[in-house]
């Protein structure tokens, strides 16, 4: 006869998960942390996130709703796919609200800290993995970006995503992590094309490492899997929708400068934007050990990419939320410089070293904090101009003409039809009374004689010079009577007045 | 002469040619290390000058603006002359005091002040061109300027001001150098080559200063603005960075690793390059300096930058997370990132602090300011010292056993029964000891001072000893106190040499292992000397329980962190010296009371020293607060006495051969002591600011307040309380601030230099004066109370009336006494009945610490008490019954019955209708009244007016306080009928519909009065108005009321013209009633005729309960009639429901008399008329409740018998009899209204006023 004993499985006691949850008690605390800062910034919708999150409303209801189709060809302006980030947001907005499309870019914004925490613990370790989390997770653009409903969050999570994947792909035994990591590339270009940018390098990781772990053949493989599968995606991507390509070309390759500065002016909002991680990067990479030179240059000139492109393209808008792109990649270099400086020596206690990589990480974040409040209230805080509109508003009937219309439009959704809103980008008015159509300053000024809009609400801001050219037949009181004067103080302009003007009549 | 190659290389010379070749301008950009070693501590010493006059500039360029009110440029030339005196005194003394000097002083000022002039021109050009053109900040752009005349300043005065001959003949040598150089680079003219230099670098600080103004015009982020300040102003530019610079290589490149790398033969290359491999060879000490530098940067960053509260959390966050525990308990874990959170919070608070000091009262701002910086200063020391460090390693090079070891016991009086414990103590530690080490030599030594002292029993000493067996030494020449007691005794037994002594005070009893734990340290021969722990026994004492607890945060908590960086000092007492140590010295000093402490500092120098925690010697406590207050008395006089005479060693670079970390442990005690001015000041400026509002913080409010102060205070707290957790107890912060008198009054003693007698603290009770010592106390805690009563009610929930209260309340508990906390009164309040009943407490060794019961009791009762009422009122609400939803009620017209009403201003809202009931026996069913939206409904009111039978009408505007027309006043639009349907005031709307339903009575409830017209707040013709508003906004409202449950609101629609508001009005089942007003001024020609309006209405409304309002002042005559008239219409028509008299002139200004006049009871005839009125409808009334009544006699009032509620009859509805002329009355009723208008101040408002209007109003 013969006994058999059955051992028992092991349970998953609390004991058991313990020194686990020790081990990653420092990323859980960094990333409350990155979670109480990101919060803590408050300010109405962005330009950006109310003209997202609207169309992707419209997205949302138009797929799961029975809806209409969306009003706009958004797919040609738009610097990411509209299926992806703003029909996620959007559905979120309909459950919850901004604070819900925002909380899936802080969601996103942390899946990037663990990433970098991963991505640093495979390549120099632990310590520096924590270091590495710690100084991308108090950037100011990442504490920033956690709080902005628009693509860049989650375009940098699937990049983060990428790259561990890549790690894994380039030691795994098969080659099949490969085509994950096309998915994941094409995901996070998809959602913001200038994600893009950042496929190269990442294929470059896992060529050189597929190389150190399998050889050359295996790099080629699955360099060219992850390759393929990529272009596979695009081209089906195209064939679904050719305007995407016209959205790209329009947004990012072929970009004209919006707010155009001089390449020394982006050179140093470059430095200081991140200059300090690039810093810490370059020692970083100055005395790796760990890992392969190569590879540590990869990650160092891809942490460059984002500032070198908007150098060179000369263009200032969106440089403090694309720079966190290159922080990513340059946070695990950065982590193991900080790492190395924080280390103990054998056989002293905890001492100036320590103290000074904390000194050195307090200063950061106390930057990053007041850079991301700073950031967070480039752009005015609408709440009082929305509520003064509410104060006027006849949903269905009115037609109001704001400088920047996706922001009231968006607050105001729940009584008005997106018809109603126009602003000073384009506007087309048939006045002429043989059907000829006008266009640009012309057609504003025809309409305001015709006393064609209910309310006209000028700022003086970006759009300073056609607000001017048009504002006689605003003041000069024959069809419009300014109702209320709504000031803000701070934006990235100095602060400013809402001039709200009703039409005469009240009709 | 140097001598060259073809190639220009050189072949021979001296280095000062190379470098001349190198660099243009010597004075201006030295660049070698040999130039560095010349000139870098000058140009760092000149950084420095530099720096204290940016203070002085920036800090007389603030006063003469701000508070002289000076032209800012003007100010800038007078800042910059004060700033150039103050920095040629301090560069003529100090920077340039090591020249040779060829000129006279006064000649040197001139100069000096000549040169500086051209660049005050410089300075104020920056300051203008920053200000003026590129809108920088006056005060950051004065820092450019100063920087940029700095430059010109070095340049310029090295030559000519503090030029010495040598640097002169040198100067020769040098030119004669650069011309040969020159000859080799093929450049003839050294002139050439210098203009050459001067122009590259002004090019170099032009785009300096550009991108610098850049920056602080781009405004790329408030950081770089602080960087810049900090560039410019810290280090002022470029000089200051040159000495920053310098201070860097020095720090990086060891001196002597500078010395060894450089050759000056060497080509400069090749010195770089060993300098880098020294540098990379020496990586880990270099790692360590910049460790250091980046810990001085970030503490600069946190100065400047002031970040908010968020700094702390992420310190410690951080700190948690980056933290690696290999090496450390999880105590010494916790403890370093505790230091860290207060290091930074405190940092912050203070430089926070510092910039909201109220300057227009700095007599009391800046010694609280004062004070706090000392207390901060403490706090960051006390975490210093806590920092885990490396316990320190004995070098054990020589058996210590084989030294003599003599036990001196000094004593002056304190007789033999104190004596006779601590000797036999002693016997009995010296017999363990010899046990373990038969070779050993111990002897004890009585110091006897009592001859000298001339204490009678002095010759119980001896014999004593006799009787013990030990030695006994009595001086007859004094001198010296206790350190001369010693001295005199080591002497005379040969206590020197290789020798060992110890020292115990007269009641101190050493445990029988002393000797086995203190001396094996002194193998180590650089240990100078172990010192133990100062723990009391006779615990039962309370004044010498609580000083235990005072000792124990020092002994217990504190000594062994100085012990770690070897500046654990001479306690006096349970130590163990090396005799040769001390001849050093020349003995213990004895001019100082506190001989032990100025004897450390000596051997500090060159010799290191243990300190042993364990209790290996208990004694005697103070046994009553007058003794205790003497020791700290004495313990103060003579540590800050050391402060005054050893100052220069403690606090002078370079002086004395002390450690940084001795240095901070010293200065730190020595200074201690000053917390007795602190404390006074602490209790003094917030009763100040309560008595008379003069605050010491300016320019913040209390969260801002909060946010900075919150985390330093907290931080602090929890870190003293983790670290001194069963250590120390509040007892012992008591009695630590409780002798704030005694350590202030030993401040002039000090200060003057005055010598003070050793004064031993007294073994036993003195006479009972514990009043007399609390007599500072008493005063303090009478003016907290002073402070706290008039105060608060002076400055009541103001922000620092709410932390000074704070303040004061816990200044109170320390001194006074509480349940819980024991303050300083109710020591006092112990230790006199300890006094009356002196001799009955026995003597323990108890040296454990206590937590008081008294403090457990109270702790625990508030936290009992709160969690009841926490628990308990949840519990209540929970469970507490709910109530059932209110019975609808929508007015219904009962047969006959009208009720008679009043609608009343709100200052005679309670009292008028008492009037009106007492003069004409009247009751009324309906009161009416207005408010606003903002209002809450009146609950008090409406259930006064149950209680009579009467049912609450209320109108309600949206209106707010403030509707000051134009387009600044956003408030204004919110009364607009839009603002209504877009949801804005949906909350207050829910609000009020949630207070009427829990009124649970019927309530009348109108809002949109009178909308049809301009005259109405929320109108549909004006302002943007349409008349399609108007329904919407009633549904809106109602929807809302609805969903709210509150169905006892019955909604009364009241435009001005009822009948003909089919434009306006909403659907009829979205009213109950409707309300047709008649206000009729006096000078109106016509007043319109009652019967055919109210035709006109009950044709419209055919169905529907009316409501109908009077109100008239005119001629008695003519108002009477028109009052007849409107009884005749009322009970004519069979649909009215109510007849309301609106009291009270429309006038929003209106006068008692004009009130009066509008009054039903302004004349007989008008009353008559009106109480007429009332007869018919009674009579009508009288007879339909008769009729209906099934049993009694209905009470002959006016008013609802029958409620609605109840009785929901069918409604007999007189039809209507035919179109009158409608339109015509309408203009003229409007006309009229409108022509009163016109005098009016507020023409949007009709007869209904708010509270707050009539408030104000009736304020008028």
């Amino acid at each position: 006869m013969t006994t058999i004993s059955v051992r028992a499985p092991r349970r998953r006691t609390f004991a058991v998960a313990l020194p686990r949850l020790r081990r990653i008690a420092p990323l859980l605390l960094i990333l409350a942390l990155q979670s109480a800062v990101s919060l803590s910034l408050r300010n109405t919708a962005y330009q950006d996130e109310a003209l997202y999150l609207f169309a992707g409303r419209q997205y949302f209801d138009y797929y799961f709703r029975g809806g209409p189709p969306p009003t706009e060809f958004y797919a040609t302006y738009f610097s990411g796919l509209p299926q992806i980030y703003p029909l996620l947001a959007g559905a979120l907005d309909v459950f919850g609200g901004l604070e819900a499309a925002r909380f899936l870019n802080l969601a996103s914004m942390l899946i990037a800290t663990i990433s970098v925490y991963f991505v640093a613990k495979s390549l120099f370790g632990r310590p520096s993995a924590v270091a590495a989390a710690a100084l991308f997770s108090i950037q100011g653009s990442v504490l920033f970006l956690g709080r902005l409903a628009t693509y860049d969050a989650l375009s940098i999570a699937f990049v983060g995503l990428a790259t561990l994947l890549c790690l894994r792909a380039s030691t795994s035994r098969t080659p099949l992590p490969a085509l994950a990591l096309g998915v994941m590339l094409m995901a996070a270009a998809a959602t913001k094309y200038v994600g893009l940018l950042f496929a190269p390098s990442i294929l470059a990781i896992l060529a050189i490492r597929t190389w150190q772990y399998h050889g050359r053949r295996q790099a080629i493989q699955r360099t060219g899997l992850a390759i393929c599968t990529m272009v596979a995606l695009v081209g089906g991507l195209l064939a679904v929708d050719p305007s995407l390509l016209a959205g790209l070309a329009f947004t990012t390759t072929q970009r004209v400068a919006f707010l155009s500065l001089s390449r020394p002016e982006l050179f140093v909002r470059a430095v200081l934007l991140c200059g300090p991680l690039v810093v810490l990067g370059a020692i970083g990479l100055l005395i790796n050990r760990t890992t392969s030179l190569l590879l540590a240059l990869v990650l160092f000139g891809s942490s460059l990419l984002p500032s070198a492109y908007h150098i060179y393209s000369t263009e200032a808008v969106s440089m403090e939320k694309h720079v966190a792109f290159g922080m990513l990649f340059a946070a695990p270099l950065a982590g193991n410089a900080l790492a190395r400086l924080m280390a103990e020596q054998r056989g002293r206690f905890i001492g100036m070293r320590w103290l000074a990589g904390l000194a050195i990480c307090v200063v950061l974040f106390g930057t990053g904090v007041e850079r991301a409040h700073t950031f967070m209230t480039n752009w005015p805080d609408n709440s009082t101009l929305v509520h003064v509109l509410r104060t006027q508003m006849r949903g269905g009937v009115s037609r109001i003409l704001v400088e920047e219309s996706e922001v009231p439009r968006y607050y105001m959704q729940d009584m008005t039809y997106y018809w109603e809103w126009f602003n000073l980008y384009f506007f087309e008015y048939r006045d002429d009374p043989k059907g000829r159509g006008l266009h640009g300053v012309e057609a504003y000024k025809a309409a305001i004689d015709d006393g064609y809009f209910d309310l006209i609400v000028l700022r003086y801001g970006f759009s300073k010079k056609i607000a001017e050219e048009i504002d006689g037949g605003v003041r000069d009181g024959t069809h419009y009577e300014l109702v209320a004067k709504v000031p803000y103080t701070t934006t990235s302009f100095g602060p400013g007045t809402y001039y709200v003007y009703r039409k005469r009549g009240g009709t | 002469m140097p001598q060259f190659d073809d190639q220009g290389e050189r072949l021979t010379g001296d280095v000062e040619d190379l470098r001349v070749s190198l660099v243009p301008s010597r004075a201006i950009v030295p660049t070698t290390p040999r130039m560095w070693e010349s000139h870098s501590s000058r140009i760092l010493r000149f950084g420095l000058v530099g720096v204290s006059g940016v203070v002085v500039n920036t800090g007389a360029l603030y006063v003469l603006t701000n508070f002289g009110h000076l032209f800012y440029l003007l100010a800038a030339i007078i800042a910059t002359e004060v700033a150039i005196v103050t920095n040629f005194i301090l560069n003529d003394r100090w920077t340039f005091g090591d020249t040779h000097r060829h000129v006279a002083w006064a000649q040197r000022f001139v100069r000096y002040n000549a040169i500086c002039v051209v660049g005050m021109g410089i300075s104020v050009g920056v300051l203008a061109l920053l200000t003026s053109v590129f809108g920088v900040y006056y005060l950051v752009a004065n820092l450019f300027a100063i920087a940029a005349a700095t430059v010109w300043n070095y340049a310029i005065n090295t030559r000519f001001t503090w030029i010495d001959r040598a640097v002169a003949s040198a100067d020769r040598g040098v030119r004669e150098g650069l011309r040969g150089r020159l000859k080799a680079w093929h450049v003839t003219s050294p002139v050439v080559a210098r203009c050459t230099a001067v122009a590259l670098i002004g090019v170099l600080l032009g785009a300096v200063f550009l991108s610098l103004a850049w920056i602080l015009t781009a405004n790329p982020g408030t950081w770089t603005v602080h960087a810049a300040v900090f560039l410019a102003g810290a280090h002022d530019t470029p000089t200051g960075i040159a000495a920053g610079t310098a201070v860097l290589w020095r720090h990086i490149v060891q001196p002597d690793t500078a010395r060894k790398t450089h050759n000056e033969d060497e080509p400069l290359f090749v010195a770089l390059r060993r300098f880098v491999e020294a540098t990379y060879a020496a990586r880990a000490k270099v790692a360590s300096q910049i460790a250091r530098v980046v810990i001085i940067g970030a503490v600069l960053w946190i100065i400047l930058a002031q970040p908010n509260a968020w700094v702390a959390l992420g310190t410690l966050i951080l700190g948690v997370a980056l933290i690696t525990p290999a090496h450390l308990s999880r105590r010494q874990t916790v403890t370093v990132l505790l230091a860290a959170v207060v290091g930074v919070s405190s940092v912050n608070y203070l430089t926070w602090r510092l910039g909201v000091i109220n300057w227009s009262s700095w007599w009391i701002a800046v010694p609280l300011f004062l004070a706090e910086l000392l207390g901060g200063l403490h706090t960051l020391g006390f975490q210093y010292t806590l920092w885990p460090r490396r316990a320190p390693e004995i070098d054990a090079q020589e058996d210590p056993t084989l030294r003599p070891i003599f036990v001196f016991v000094p004593t002056v009086n304190e007789g033999a029964a104190i004596l006779d414990p601590t000797i036999r103590a002693a016997l009995a530690a010296r017999k363990k000891y010899l046990e373990a080490h038969p070779h050993g030599h111990v002897e004890i030594v009585i110091c006897n001072d009592g001859f000298v002292a001339n204490y009678p029993q002095w010759r119980e000493a001896e014999t004593l000893a006799q009787e013990l067996g030990v030695t006994c030494v009595t001086r007859t020449i004094g001198g010296g106190a206790k350190a001369g007691n010693i001295e005199s005794a080591r002497h005379f037994v040969g206590a020197t040499g290789d020798a060992l002594m110890v020292i115990f005070d007269a009641d101190q009893i050493a445990r029988d292992n002393f000797l086995l734990e203190t001396v094996p340290p002194f193998a180590d021969p650089t240990i100078a000397w172990v010192q133990t722990g100062q723990y009391y026994s006779n615990l039962d004492n309370p004044v010498a329980r609580w000083a235990n607890d005072q000792q124990a945060i020092f002994y217990r908590v504190l000594c062994p962190g100085k012990a770690a960086v070897n500046a654990a000092f001479i306690c006096g007492t349970n130590v163990v010296l090396r005799a040769a140590a001390l001849d050093e010295i020349g003995g213990l000093p004895q001019d100082s009371v506190t001989e032990d402490f100025a004897a450390s500092i000596n051997l500090h120098e060159r010799w290191r020293s243990i300190y042993l925690p364990d209790v290996l010697a208990t004694g005697l406590g103070p046994m009553d607060l007058r003794s205790y207050f003497r020791q700290q008395g004495r313990w103060a006089t003579g540590t800050l006495g050391v402060l005054r005479s050893h100052w220069q060693r403690i606090f002078m670079p370079g002086r004395g051969g002390l450690t940084f970390n001795q240095r901070v442990q010293y200065a730190l005690a020595c200074t201690h002591y000053l917390s007795g001015v602190r404390d006074l000041i602490y209790i003094i400026a917030p009763v100040v600011f309560l008595l008379t509002g003069i605050t010491s913080v300016r320019g913040s409010n209390l969260p801002t307040f909060l946010q900075y102060f919150l985390p330093y205070w907290l931080a602090s707290q929890v870190a003293f309380w983790y670290v001194a957790w069963g250590k120390a107890s509040l007892r012992g912060i008591v009695i630590g601030f409780g002798s704030f008198p005694v350590l202030i009054s030993c401040l002039p003693t000090v200060i003057l230099g005055r010598k003070v007698g050793f004064a031993v603290t007294s073994k036993r009770r003195e006479n009972d004066q514990t009043w007399r010592a609390l007599l500072p106390h008493i005063v303090a805690m009478a003016a907290c109370v002073i402070g706290v009563v008039f105060g608060f009610a002076l400055h009541a929930g103001r922000g620092p009336a709410i932390v000074s209260t704070l303040w004061v309340a816990y200044t109170m508990i320390l001194l006074g006494s509480t349940i819980a906390l024991g303050g300083m009164l109710w020591l006092g309040l112990r230790d006199w009945r300890v006094g009356r009943g002196a001799g009955r407490a026995p003597r323990t060794a108890r040296p454990q610490i206590r937590t008081s019961l008294a403090s457990r009791v109270g702790f625990g009762a508030v936290a009992a008490l709160l969690i009841v009422t926490i628990v308990g009122t949840s519990t209540i609400q929970a469970f507490a019954p709910r109530t059932p939803p209110p019975v609808a009620f929508a007015p219904r017209q009962e047969t006959g019955v009208a009720n008679l009403g009043l609608t009343l201003p709100t200052s005679s809202l309670r009292t008028k209708p008492a009037t009106l009931a007492q003069d004409y026996g009247l009751t009324f069913g309906i009161i009416g009244r207005t408010q606003t939206i903002g209002d809450t409904f009146d609950r008090a009111w409406a259930d006064g007016l149950s209680s009579t039978g009467t049912r609450p009408w209320v109108t309600l505007e949206f209106d707010t306080a403030d509707t000051a027309a134009g387009p600044e006043n956003l408030a204004a639009l919110e009364s607009s009928l839009p603002s209504i349907y877009n949801g804005l005031h949906d909350e207050a709307l829910r609000r009020w519909a949630r207070e009427m339903r829990d009124y649970r009575q019927p309530v009348y409830f109108t809002m949109l009065l009178h909308m049809d017209r301009d005259w109405s707040v929320s109108s549909a013709v004006t302002r943007g108005g349409i008349p399609q508003d108007s329904a919407r906004a009633w549904q809106h409202a109602r929807a809302i009321f609805r969903s709210e449950g509150a169905t006892n609101v019955a909604w009364v629609w009241a435009p001005a013209d009822p009948a003909h508001d089919q434009e306006y009005a909403p659907p009829p089942d979205a009213i109950d009633a409707v309300l047709r007003s008649f206000i009729n001024f006096p000078d109106d020609r016509e007043w319109p005729d009652p019967m055919p309006a109210l035709r006109e209405v009950t044709t419209r409304y055919p169905d529907m309960p009316l409501l109908v309002e009077v109100s008239a002042a005119g001629t008695p005559e003519r108002k009477s009639a028109w009052l007849r008239q409107v009884g005749a219409a009322v009970t004519t028509l069979r649909n009215t429901y109510a007849v309301l008299y609106k009291e009270g002139s429309p006038s929003l200004h209106a006068t008692e008399a004009e009130d009066a006049a509008w009054s039903f009871t302004s004349d007989a005839l008008s009353t008559q008329a009106t109480l007429d009125l009332v007869s018919l409808l009674q009579r009508s009334m009288k007879r339909e409740v008769v009729s209906r009544s099934p049993v009694g006699t209905p009470t002959p009032t006016i008013g609802p018998l029958h409620s609605p509620m109840q009785t929901a009859l069918p409604a007999r509805m007189e039809q209507p009899r035919g179109k009158a002329n409608g339109s015509r009355r309408r203009r003229r009723n409007v006309r009229s209204y409108r022509v009163r208008r016109r005098d009016r101040s507020r023409p949007t408002r009709a007869f209904g006023c708010s509270q707050a209007t009539m408030a104000q109003t009736e304020g008028q």
